[in-house]
């Protein structure tokens, strides 16, 4: 049988022990260096290094070209964007052709895309001319995809949704 | 005896549960799961995509799709053409792929995502853009990038 005493001088040189061994002061690095480095790969997992994508819905005629959109039964005359690449590479020339009637084409030349966005919403309010409209992008084949995708867009954000691409020579 | 032996068992549970490793394990399997969504995304070249003023391209979960990625050489010409993750020797080659493909994606109401390079020329997309609709595929989606606002709600 063990005393009381017995009992208690033995919790007493464990918890002298325990004071002992509490002053060799140890740092196991380990896990810290385990977590630090599963934090970076995570950070450089999660850093999206490109800008967010996203889409432009698009409708393809059967053929693609001028004269075959233009053979579609179309109620008004359609609106065309016409892209040049202009002289200094800079930019592109846009002149928009519309027509509520077949013998009056009205060409207006705007200078940017923010300006062709406000002058395609404009024209919907115009008798005629509705988001049903169809729009044909017509660029010269010099023309860059940037400056198309951003005619394209100027088209959307004014609500069309019948818009083409097509080929100018 | 029997009850020093008790006694001594109940003093050294300290009670703790290391919780690093545990910290490990997740932190490994979160980023297995990023990088294995990643390359689940691998159809998709790192292209200089087009920046449309007041973007209104946006994020959209499309089920049956065919990515074509369109790489410039930086004259404005196609250095390289990959669908999906599949690297199509040239146009023609495309033509014939987008033949083959064509009926069974337009029967499972499939779309072509097009993705090009912002610095080519429209007479190297304009061929691509006749593929397709010769292929009898209508609806296409022109890949462009978002509007910085957009992106950054995550839109």
């Amino acid at each position: 049988m063990t005393s009381e005493k017995d009992i208690t001088k033995l919790l007493h040189q464990r918890r002298l022990a325990r004071r002992r061994s509490n002053n060799v002061f140890t740092l196991n690095l380990a896990p810290m260096m385990d977590v630090m480095f599963n934090l970076l790969v995570f950070f450089l997992v999660a850093t999206a290094f490109t800008l967010p994508e996203g889409l432009l819905a698009a409708k393809l005629p059967r053929t693609t070209g001028i004269s075959a959109s233009a053979s579609l039964a179309v109620p008004v005359v359609p609106i065309k964007i016409f892209l040049e690449p202009a002289d200094t590479k800079a930019g592109t020339l846009i002149r928009v052709s519309t027509s509520v009637r077949s013998d009056a084409t009205t060409l207006t030349v705007v200078q940017n895309f923010e300006d062709l966005y406000s002058l395609l919403a404009q024209m919907t309010k115009k008798p005629g001319i509705t988001e049903e409209t169809p729009v044909i992008i017509a660029a010269k084949p010099q023309t860059s995809w940037d400056q198309v995708v951003n005619a394209f867009n100027a088209c959307l954000r004014a609500k069309y949704k019948n818009v083409v691409f097509a080929s100018w020579k | 005896m029997a009850n020093l032996k008790s006694i001594s068992r109940f003093s050294t549970f300290s009670g703790r549960i290391n919780l690093v490793p545990m910290i490990d394990i997740v932190f490994q399997l979160l980023v297995f799961f990023m990088v294995a969504a990643h390359l689940a995304t691998a159809s998709r070249e790192v292209i200089k995509l087009p920046q449309p003023v007041h973007s209104q391209a946006r994020e959209k979960q499309l089920e049956n799709q065919l990515v074509i990625n369109l790489l410039s050489d930086g004259s404005g010409r196609i250095m390289k053409i990959k669908a999906n993750s599949d690297l199509v020797r040239d146009l023609p080659g495309l033509v014939d792929m987008l033949l083959r493909y064509g009926p069974r994606l337009q029967a499972n109401k499939g779309t072509v995502v097009l993705r090009a390079d912002r610095t080519m020329q429209f007479a190297q997309i304009e061929k691509v853009l006749q593929a397709i609709g010769n292929a009898g595929i209508t609806s296409v989606h022109v890949a462009a990038e978002q509007d910085k606002q957009v992106g950054a709600k995550g839109l």
